[in-house]
C-alpha cells in the first residue's frame, strides 16, 4: 500500500474510533490510538513468551506441576501439569486440574512431600526431597523431587520417575550382599573344618587320660573322671554339629513328597515338643516331589521348630506350610539366590519374639545365637543351611523384632534338578581328553556327560595306564582329568610324569571325593585346578572348557 | 606273643594315652608321629595292627594309606576326624581295614583291634 493511502486509510479509522468513543480532539484520538497499538504488541509479545515457556514447559524429560495453595498453605489445587507429569503419575491433566494434592494422590502426605510443600510456600525457600517411594492405591515408584516458590505464590514441583534406577540399584545391592554373605559363609565353613578337627584331637587327648585316670582310681577320683568324659561327649557332639555345618555330606537322596515328610515329622517328632507349643499344618495340594535325604528334611524342621519353640519362649503355635512355588526369572534374597524353575516351599512360622535388623546377617552363622548361655548351641540354623546348599535350594527368612519369624525353606522339584543339568549351556568342545580314575563307574559318569559335548575321550584305569595312553596319543590330548587318589601312581605323580614326558606342562583337571585335597578349586598338593566328586555335570563341563581356554 | 600295634598319630598326648590303654592289655605299642616315621617303622619291624590318624603333617589321609599298605600286610584301622563317607569310600578301596571316628571311643577301638588279631588272643 502507497504511503499516501495508508495515510487515509489511518485517519478513516480513526475517525471511526472518534465516532464510537465520542471523542473529538485528534490528539486525543491519536494517543488512544498508540495505547491500543501498544496493547497490541505487547499482547503478541506476551503470546511469543507464553509459547517459548509452554514449550519448555512440555519439552524437559521432567514432570513439573504448578500449583496454587488453599486453606492457607495447608493443601495445594493442581493448576497445570506437563506431558511427562501427566505419563509419570499416569494421570491426565483434565482429571486433575483444581483439584487438592490430598485429593489426587492420597499418599502424598505420608510420602513426606505435603510438608515439603507447605514449607516452601511459607518460606519461599525452595527445597529437594531427596529419592522416596511414593506409594498409593493407584501408583507406586520412586521419585525425586525439587519445590519452589513463584514471586506470584504459586508453588512448582519438578519431578522425575526414577524407579527403575533404584530397582537397578537394589538388585545390584542384593548381588552383592549374596556374595558377601556366600563368601563369609565359606570362609566360617573353613574355619569350622579346621576346629572340629585341633578340637576333636584334643578332646580324644582329654578322654584318654581321663579314662586312665578312672581306671587307675575309685570313688570320688573314678567318678570325676568319668564326669570329664561326659563332659567330653557333650563337647564332641557340638563339635560333630559344628561340622555337619561345614562338611559335605553324602545325602541319601531320592524322590521325597513333602507333605508326607512334615506329617511324618508331625507323627514322631511333634510329640517331643510337649503340649504347650501347638503345631498347625497348612499343606499345599499338587506340590511337586523333591529330590532330597528324607532325614535332612526332619533335621531341617527340627532345627527350625526348635528355633520357633524357643522364639516363642516355649508356648505358642508353630505353623508349618508348603506351597508350590515356580520362577520364571532368578529368585534373589539376602541369603542366596535360586535359578527359574519349580520348588516345593516350606514355611515355618512363628508369633515369637522374631530377629532384629542386626541379628538377622548372622542368623546363619555357627555359634550365633540370642539365646541364653547354655541355652543354645548357635548351630541349628548353620546346619540347616549347610543341608540347603548341599540340596542346590535355599533358606531365608522374613521376620521385625516382636513379630515372629517366618522362615522359608525352597527344595527344587526333582524334575528341575534332572532338567537342569542339560538344559544350562556350558560349551563343550572337540579336543581330546584323558580321563583316568580307577573306578570304572567314575569313568562312566565323566563318559555321559563329556562326549554329548563333543569331547573324544581316552581311559585309564589307573595312573600308570594313564601314563602309558598319553605316550602313545601325545599329539592328540588336549587335557588330563585325574583322579587324585589311585592305588600305585595317583593323579598328581602321573601328571608329574607325563609333564615329563612331554616336556612341557600338560593341561589337567584334578577330581577326587575328599575335600581336603582341594583347597579353593586347586589341588591342595600341587595347585593344580580341581574337582570335587560327587560331580554336577555342569561344574564339570564348566571347569573342563575353563581349563582348556585358560 | 603279644600282638603288636603301630600307632601313628601327630598328637603326643593320643600316641601316649593309647600306649598306656593298650600296653596293660597285652600289647606291645610302637608309636610314629608323622607317615614318613611309621613308614621308616615299617622297613624294619613287622606289625599286626596300625592305627593311623588320617590328617598328618607331611604325608597325609589316603596317600600315607597307600604308602603303608604297600609296605606293610597289616590291617590298618583309620581315625578320622568325622564320617565322610567319601573318604571312606576312596579308603576301603585301597584297603583300609575299619574306621573310628574321633574323639575316640577307646571300648569301640579296642573291639576293632580285637577283630583284627583274633588269633593271637
Amino acid at each position: 500500500m502507497d504511503p499516501l493511502e495508508e495515510e487515509r486509510a489511518r485517519a478513516r479509522y480513526y475517525q471511526q474510533i472518534a465516532q464510537q468513543t465520542g471523542r473529538k480532539s485528534l490528539q486525543e484520538i491519536t494517543a488512544l490510538a498508540q495505547v491500543v497499538e501498544e496493547h497490541k504488541k505487547a499482547l503478541k509479545a506476551l503470546q511469543e513468551s507464553e509459547a517459548r515457556y509452554r514449550s519448555l514447559f512440555e519439552a524437559t524429560g521432567r514432570g513439573i506441576a504448578v500449583y496454587r495453595a488453599v486453606d492457607g498453605g495447608e493443601d495445594f489445587v493442581f493448576e497445570d501439569i506437563n506431558k511427562p507429569g501427566e505419563r509419570i503419575d499416569d494421570i491426565r491433566k483434565d482429571d486433575l486440574i483444581g483439584k487438592r494434592v490430598t485429593e489426587v494422590f492420597p499418599g502424598v502426605e505420608e510420602f513426606g512431600l505435603l510438608a515439603v510443600f507447605r514449607r516452601v510456600w511459607e518460606t519461599g525457600q525452595s527445597e529437594r526431597y531427596p529419592v522416596s517411594l511414593y506409594k498409593d492405591g493407584r501408583v507406586q515408584g520412586w521419585r525425586d523431587n525439587y519445590v519452589y516458590k513463584l514471586p506470584d505464590g504459586e508453588l512448582v514441583a519438578v519431578y522425575e520417575d526414577v524407579t527403575e534406577k533404584k530397582q537397578a540399584e537394589e538388585a545390584l545391592r542384593q548381588k552383592d550382599l549374596q556374595l558377601l554373605h556366600a563368601q563369609k559363609m565359606e570362609a566360617v565353613g573353613r574355619l569350622s573344618s579346621g576346629v572340629s578337627h585341633e578340637f576333636n584331637n584334643i578332646l580324644t587327648g582329654m578322654v584318654g587320660l581321663a579314662t586312665l585316670i578312672k581306671r587307675a582310681s575309685a570313688g570320688q577320683v573314678a567318678e570325676d573322671a568319668e564326669g570329664i568324659i561326659a563332659s567330653c561327649k557333650r563337647a564332641a557332639d557340638v563339635v560333630a554339629r559344628l561340622k555337619a555345618f561345614s562338611q559335605r555330606r553324602a545325602a541319601a537322596k531320592s524322590v521325597v513328597d513333602l507333605n508326607k515328610a512334615v506329617e511324618e515329622f508331625r507323627r514322631l517328632a511333634v510329640p517331643g515338643f510337649g503340649e504347650r507349643i501347638r503345631f498347625e499344618l497348612d499343606l499345599a495340594q499338587g506340590l511337586d516331589p523333591v529330590w532330597a535325604d528324607a532325614s535332612q528334611i526332619e533335621q531341617v524342621l527340627m532345627n527350625l521348630c526348635l528355633n520357633s519353640q524357643d522364639a516363642l519362649g516355649g508356648v505358642g503355635v508353630v505353623t508349618l506350610r508348603t506351597r508350590a512355588v515356580s520362577f520364571d526369572k532368578p529368585f534373589r534374597s539376602p541369603h542366596g539366590a535360586l535359578p527359574p524353575g519349580r520348588y516345593a516351599l516350606l514355611q515355618v512360622e512363628d508369633a515369637g519374639k522374631g530377629i532384629s535388623p542386626e541379628e538377622a546377617p548372622h542368623v546363619f552363622e555357627p555359634f550365633f545365637t540370642t539365646k541364653g548361655p547354655g541355652e543354645g548351641s548357635g548351630l541349628g540354623l548353620p546346619v540347616v543351611y549347610g543341608i540347603l546348599s548341599d540340596h542346590e535350594g535355599l533358606v531365608t527368612f522374613e521376620s521385625e523384632r516382636g513379630k515372629g519369624a517366618r522362615f522359608e525353606v525352597y527344595w527344587p522339584a526333582a524334575s528341575e534338578l534332572s532338567r537342569r543339568a542339560p538344559a544350562a549351556a556350558v560349551p563343550g568342545g572337540t579336543e581330546t581328553l584323558l580321563l583316568a580314575d580307577d573306578e570304572p563307574t567314575v569313568l562312566g559318569i565323566l563318559q555321559r556327560i563329556l562326549e554329548p559335548r563333543g569331547y573324544r575321550l581316552l581311559f585309564a584305569e589307573s595312573g600308570e595306564q594313564a601314563v602309558k595312553v598319553y605316550r602313545s596319543h601325545k599329539e592328540e590330548i588336549a587335557l588330563l582329568v585325574l583322579d587324585i587318589v589311585m592305588p600305585g601312581l595317583g593323579g598328581c605323580e602321573a601328571h608329574a610324569l607325563i609333564c615329563e614326558e612331554a616336556g612341557r606342562k600338560v593341561k589337567v583337571l584334578f577330581m577326587s571325593g575328599y575335600s581336603t585335597a582341594q583347597s579353593m578349586g586347586r589341588c591342595s598338593e600341587c595347585g593344580e585346578p580341581f574337582v570335587q566328586k560327587p560331580f554336577q555335570p555342569e561344574e564339570v563341563a564348566r571347569q573342563v572348557r575353563a581349563v582348556l581356554d585358560a | 606273643m603279644s600282638a603288636r600295634l603301630l600307632v601313628v598319630d601327630d598328637e603326643e598326648v593320643i600316641r601316649q594315652v593309647l600306649s598306656r590303654m593298650m600296653v596293660p592289655k597285652g600289647f606291645e605299642v610302637r608309636c610314629a608321629s608323622s607317615a614318613e616315621e611309621a613308614l621308616a617303622l615299617l622297613e624294619k619291624e613287622a606289625f599286626d595292627v596300625i592305627l593311623l590318624d588320617n590328617v598328618l603333617p607331611g604325608m597325609t589321609g589316603l596317600r600315607a594309606l597307600g604308602e603303608i599298605l604297600a609296605r606293610s600286610r597289616a590291617p590298618v584301622v583309620m581315625m578320622t576326624g568325622h564320617f565322610d563317607p567319601e573318604f571312606q569310600k576312596d579308603a576301603r578301596l585301597l584297603g583300609a581295614s575299619a574306621f573310628v571316628a574321633k574323639p575316640l571311643d577307646f571300648d569301640v577301638l579296642e573291639g576293632e583291634i580285637r577283630k583284627l588279631v583274633p588269633e593271637k588272643r
